[in-house]
């Protein structure tokens, strides 16, 4: 943590000098405020990411998949405890569409099968410029994959700022 | 073609989504009863990860239709409106989290599903780890 942390959690003394102990941690409240100035700091950190076009983790894509589908799983699972049996019809709808979710949520956003054909119309300009962000994953070439289409509906210049969700260059 | 599958798919996400809250929530508002908060729980999970999560996923390459997609344009405001779909879903799953958690507490319950059936430990056990993905995932989008 910065001096401006520190001086977050610093309580002013009896001469009116800021006291260097952390006092806060010693307080009921001491987890809550770490965790807002944590929620703060990371609000203004992914903004000035953003400003600044500086791509995230590489795995995120990948385990943000992984969760999804967990989430996605769970529904299923909470689905059937609920309806089969008793409302077999609502759990059987409710698996055909979670799945015809995610088959085509999958399918749309990282198995494009245009992908080729988007990057040589974009050809090698556009406003990217995340080459130096490159993410030769397994994960992140499919993810890429996603992108492909995007030349359809959206202007030159934007096509050439998209990327992936994992820092990978359309140019690449 | 592309476009079709774009619309086709956010429909069907709306549509399942709408289903699945209204199947969970119509026998729960007809008891009245005083458990009608953590009956919330089901319907607000799929909120978060059937209809937001899923279209925060897609985020990055969804046809909108003209009007919104020059509204998101590049890959910045695409990163924006991915990271504010899934922060509210995100959040909603924490809500609901919550709520059972609240209940369960309440009534004294095991928060693991000690004594429950196979499908209820199941339950428990993936949520708690899709949970934790999300609040990793939250964090890493964030602090990336």
């Amino acid at each position: 943590m910065g001096l401006e942390g520190r001086q977050l959690h610093a309580h002013p003394t009896e001469d009116g000098r800021a006291d260097p102990i952390d006092h806060a941690s010693s307080t009921p409240l001491a987890p809550l405020r770490c965790v807002s100035c944590c929620v703060i700091a990371g609000f203004y950190k992914f903004v000035v990411r953003q400003r600044d076009r500086v791509a995230i983790m590489k795995w995120h894509g990948s385990l943000g998949l992984l969760v999804w589908i967990s989430g996605l799983a769970n529904v299923c699972i909470a689905v059937y405890g609920t309806f089969f049996g008793s409302q077999t019809w609502v759990a059987v709808v409710a698996w055909i569409g979670i799945a015809g979710i995610a088959i085509s949520t999958v399918v749309l956003v990282f198995l494009d099968p245009n992908r080729p054909a988007a990057i040589a119309a974009d050809g090698d300009g556009g406003a990217g410029g995340y080459s130096r962000y490159e993410d030769e994953t397994f994960m992140g070439s499919l993810y890429d994959a996603g992108h492909a289409g995007a030349g359809e509906y959206m202007p030159a210049a934007a096509r050439g700022s998209l990327g992936s969700l994992n820092g990978r260059s359309l140019h690449a | 073609m592309l476009a079709f599958a774009h619309h086709f798919t956010r429909g069907l996400t709306v549509a399942v989504s709408i289903f699945l809250v209204t199947v969970l929530l119509i026998p729960s508002l007809a008891e009245n009863g005083p458990n009608i908060l953590v009956s919330l729980h089901g319907p607000l999970m799929v909120l978060a990860f059937v209809l937001f999560i899923s279209m925060g996923m897609a985020a990055y390459v969804s046809d909108y239709g003209p009007k919104l997609n020059r509204r998101f344009p590049d890959r910045g405001s695409r990163r924006l409106l991915h990271g504010g779909l899934q922060m509210a879903g995100g959040l909603l799953a924490l809500i609901a989290y919550l709520i059972h958690f609240t209940y369960t507490q309440s009534t004294a319950g095991s928060h693991i599903a000690t004594g429950g059936t196979t499908w209820q430990k199941a339950h428990v056990w993936l949520g708690s780890i899709a949970l934790i993905g999300v609040f990793i995932q939250a964090c890493v989008g964030e602090w990336g």
